[in-house]
């Protein structure tokens, strides 16, 4: 049983949405965020909390990313307008670590072809682990862009050894009603993994980057 | 491999039996973690940094524990691991504190300890084969490192590896028979298979998996992967070759099973044992504690055992299982070890039906079932009378 309801949370994002628009207009784009306050929890003893949550929007659609792909999905990344590099591509690097850092750098994650994912060990070395973005494979069979929305669409969530996490559900130019959503499916996912559920939520707020927080639950 | 858990060969059964023979439990503590070391010894880790060590005594009818001794400030934080290292009374751990400890439990003392500096480790595993530990560390400023220790010449690490993660690492595990086989996996959701005998990391990592959520457990399943997220998602990966460049697209290098919570039934995963082929899942809100049998590499959720009345609403921390006796032990957050009897002589609507008069602690099944004997029309009796036709007892 969900604690929150979709018409507490529509007022709430109203306001927010409100102060970023009217009240000070930021002159970029600014994130959404979920804040969850836990309670009843011991970071110490407890199982960890940590994973991801797949949204149906893009929370941050101006994020970078880069195909590995043999032939053919090197065709279809062009085709949709995505980055990407060849087999060959990737040998011109030649394994010097700074290219390759620079590579990881460049983009916030990166897809390769399920056939060539086997050799990234070998071509790139362990940098691209290093840095976290290890590429997540894509098959002929899927859609590419689909599954590029994907990666762009999930979201990390992680506690470290205090009692809150943040996780960006959104942002500002969304409209009220994919806000909404964004927040009920992450909020009632993050308390689906919790060993009590709605008796270890402390508390909930959302917040865009510049804004002042608001509690929903 | 026996089978006695599953040996029925039944592919759609459900057990239930409160059958919890004995348990012990230490309040307010967490119990972490179970290793059963011989048929009678088994040693648990619990969370005021305590190994206690239990005399288990083996009958037909079951099995009953009882603490023989225990030995505090194991390490100077929490205790992270502990596995067993063939020899009969001696066990490794590895703490929070950076440490990793060798125990002789005849004499209770520590007869070995091996760190590579304050960062907390996370994970431990041991490989008889090649009488090596490996234990992975908490991320501490750029690195999250695998170390191994070679137990003929422990002052020294024998590998270390400290490029593939960058978070925390949350599991190791060694291939039970194939030699220099390593995997490590944590929260940057990574899993990388190393051949340890190389020392260059660069050409050590063998494989690396984007697991796309941050992995609780992995290891081995016959020539697979297997992996479970802290999001209770279930996948199994092929292993691959690094060096393959065919570009020939092989069917279900990955399967991925999504958030098993609801297909499983359950709400959490607590472990994974790939030799006697289970995967222990728990439900807290209901206190129940079900065993999956794992078969050909596939989790076989209709084939389950559940255990009623577990760790009263807290969640299963460990699971052991002692295939021959058909014994189950659990630990769990509410402090308490159970011990559990999976009847040998079972036949589910005899055993079922035998079970529920006996115990008048489940009187609410006893009625249901009841319930369903009641309006006996013909069909039904008739099915009856098949049932027992092939029935093979």
């Amino acid at each position: 049983m969900s604690k929150i309801t979709v018409a507490g949370v529509r007022e709430t994002v109203r306001e927010l949405l409100d102060y970023s628009e009217n009240t000070k207009k930021r002159n970029f784009l600014e994130t959404v965020e979920l804040q969850v306050g836990l309670k009843n929890y011991d970071t110490q003893r407890d199982k960890r909390f940590s994973g991801t949550v797949k949204l149906p929007q893009v929370p941050r659609p101006n994020m970078t990313i880069c195909v590995f792909g043999d032939a053919h999905d090197v065709d279809r990344a062009k085709h949709i307008g995505i980055d990407a590099m060849s087999v060959e591509d990737l040998k011109k690097l030649n394994k010097n670590k700074k290219l390759i850092k620079k590579l990881a750098k460049k983009y916030n994650a990166f897809i390769a072809s399920e056939v060539l994912i086997k050799q990234v060990p070998r071509l790139l070395g362990p940098q691209l682990s290093k840095a976290g973005k290890f590429p997540t494979p894509v098959s002929h069979s899927d859609d590419l862009y689909g599954k590029i929305t994907e990666v762009r669409s999930t979201i990390k969530f992680q506690l470290k050894k205090v009692l809150c996490l943040a996780v960006a559900v959104g942002n500002v130019q969304m409209d009220e009603d994919q806000l909404i959503t964004q927040i009920m499916i992450a909020s009632n996912f993050l308390v689906s993994l919790l060993k009590k559920n709605w008796q270890n939520v402390g508390s909930l707020t959302i917040k865009s980057t510049m804004g002042p927080s608001y509690r929903i639950y | 491999m026996s089978r006695y858990l599953f040996s029925q060969g039944a592919k759609a059964q459900t057990f239930k039996w409160p059958i919890n023979l004995s348990s012990v439990s230490i309040s307010g503590e967490y119990v972490y973690t179970i290793n059963r070391l011989s048929d009678s010894q088994v040693v648990s880790s619990i969370s005021d940094r305590s190994l206690r060590i239990y005399d288990l005594t083996l009958s037909t009818e079951g099995g009953l524990l009882s603490e023989v001794s225990s030995i505090y400030n194991v390490h100077e934080k929490n205790i992270s691991g502990v596995v067993g290292l063939g020899e009969a009374g001696v066990v490794a751990t590895a703490g929070e504190d950076g440490v990793v400890k060798v125990w002789d439990l005849r004499t209770m003392k520590s007869v070995a300890a091996m760190s590579k500096g304050s960062t907390p480790l996370l994970s431990l595993a041991y490989s008889p084969l090649t009488n090596t530990l490996a234990t992975g560390t908490e991320l501490q400023s750029q690195d999250a490192s695998v170390f191994l220790y070679d137990l003929r010449s422990p002052s020294k690490a024998l590998r270390t590896y400290v490029d593939s993660h960058n978070d925390d690492i949350t599991v190791v595990s060694f291939h039970p028979s194939v030699r220099h086989s390593l995997l490590s996996a944590g929260t940057d959701a990574l899993i990388t298979r190393y051949d340890t005998s190389i020392a260059d990391e660069d050409e050590a990592v063998a494989q690396v998996i984007n697991n796309g959520a941050s992995v609780h457990l992995t290891g081995f399943l016959n020539d697979k992967i297997y992996a479970a997220s802290h999001i209770e998602t279930w996948s199994v990966y092929k292993q691959t070759n690094k060096d393959d460049e065919s570009e020939t697209e092989q069917e279900d290098d990955r399967k991925e099973y999504g958030d098993v919570r609801e297909s499983w039934g359950c709400e959490y995963i607590i472990d994974v044992d790939t030799i006697n082929g289970y995967v222990a899942i728990g439900r807290n809100s209901s206190s129940k504690l079900t065993l999956l049998e794992i078969e050909n590499a596939e989790v076989r959720p209709t084939n389950r055992i559940e255990f009623e009345n577990a760790h009263a609403n807290e969640v299963i921390r460990s699971v052991n299982v002692h295939e021959k006796y058909g014994l189950v032990l659990s630990g769990g957050e509410d402090g308490c070890i159970h011990t559990w009897k999976v009847p040998e002589n079972r036949d589910l609507r005899d055993g079922e039906g035998e079970w529920q008069e006996s115990k008048s602690r489940n009187r609410k099944h006893t009625r249901e079932e009841e319930h369903k004997h009641q309006p006996k029309s013909k069909e039904k009796r008739k099915e009856k009378i098949k049932e027992k036709r092939f029935r093979p007892y």
